[in-house]
């Protein structure tokens, strides 16, 4: 099935997983080294190791051998193994503080920044489903929509001032005219306030109630 | 995310590592080094989601075969439903946005 020149690659790659696994515990160490083994073997079988691209492809889509044991230092702490009676591992809210950062400074980047902050708003657990709503619907669209609402086009308004320019050497006077539109300036005012402190105190209210909770509610 | 597609794809059969593997690999942008599903699937028997068993097989060396446990397929059912609720919701705001 494998020729000579195939073997020497497989080896080598072993080799090298087992070396970066070298700070995984023994047992599980050997069960990582048996289960890349059983892969390549496997492929051997199904004759995706034929030759020697194949081999190496095979071996590229595996991927780096310090990638793999990063995988699984990652997945819990590398006490040994029969620890599965241990209390599950508990992160901190850190995905409720960055949904909570994208809300509200994210928000700056426009659109896009506060939809990611709603999508890890959703994806918490943290949260319940009211609670989820209120910092959704509460401004759509974050602080940050003021930036937005900044370049729309607002009223301006030219002429209206009188010149002397008739053939008597009377004064024309042109009519103000008006283009956009505008809202009462207290209103205005209000509003823009409003679309940047209402965002800022749900997200608040969202991180307070976060920060004291389980990971599953 | 990844763990519940190794569960979901356990849910239909038992799979060896490679098959399964290989399965992952075959949804787009899934998985980008697929020797990082083997610890992967060592922490769900830890944990006692997936359990493994040697089968004969009739070309080659017997195959450790993986298998959802009971408690695999509650937390495949859970994630299922909040998974599904997540969507509807993005999927109401995403329409909202339309022009």
């Amino acid at each position: 099935m494998t020729t000579g020149a195939v073997d020497p690659l497989v080896t080598d790659y072993l080799a090298r997983l087992a070396a970066a696994a070298a700070e995984l515990p023994p047992d599980r160490r050997a069960e990582l080294l048996a289960e890349i083994g059983e892969h390549i073997d496997a492929a051997r079988v199904a004759g995706a190791a034929g030759d020697e691209a194949a081999v190496r492809t095979l071996l590229d889509r595996l991927g780096e051998p310090a990638e793999i044991v990063a995988a699984a230092t990652e997945d819990g702490p590398a006490g040994p193994a029969g620890s599965a009676a241990a209390p599950p591992h508990r992160p901190g809210p850190r995905l409720e503080l960055a949904a909570v950062l994208m809300l509200t400074i994210g928000s700056l980047i426009p659109v896009l920044g506060w939809l990611v902050g709603v999508l890890l708003l959703w994806s918490s657990r943290r949260w319940r489903r009211g609670e989820k709503l209120l910092g959704t619907l509460v401004v759509p669209g974050g602080p940050g929509l003021l930036l937005l609402l900044a370049g729309l086009p607002t009223q301006s308004c030219g002429g209206g001032s009188g010149s002397p320019g008739g053939p008597d050497g009377s004064i024309v006077t042109t009519p103000e005219t008006c283009t956009g539109f505008s809202l009462p300036p207290a209103i205005g005012v209000a509003l823009a306030v409003f679309i940047f402190v209402a965002p800022l105190i749900v997200a608040a209210v969202l991180w307070s109630r976060a920060r004291d909770r389980p990971n599953w509610q | 995310m990844l763990e519940y597609c190794v569960l979901s794809l356990l849910a239909g059969d038992r799979l060896y590592g490679f098959d399964l593997v290989r399965r992952l690999a075959d949804v787009d942008g899934l998985v980008t080094s697929e020797g990082t599903i083997y610890p992967l699937l060592s922490r769900l028997r830890r944990e006692g989601r997936v359990t493994t068993t040697w089968v004969e097989s009739e070309a080659g060396p017997p195959r450790r075969y993986y298998s959802l446990t009971p408690a695999g397929r509650d937390a495949l059912r859970a994630f299922v439903t909040e998974w599904r609720r997540f969507r509807d919701a993005v999927d109401h705001l995403l329409s909202e946005e339309k022009p």
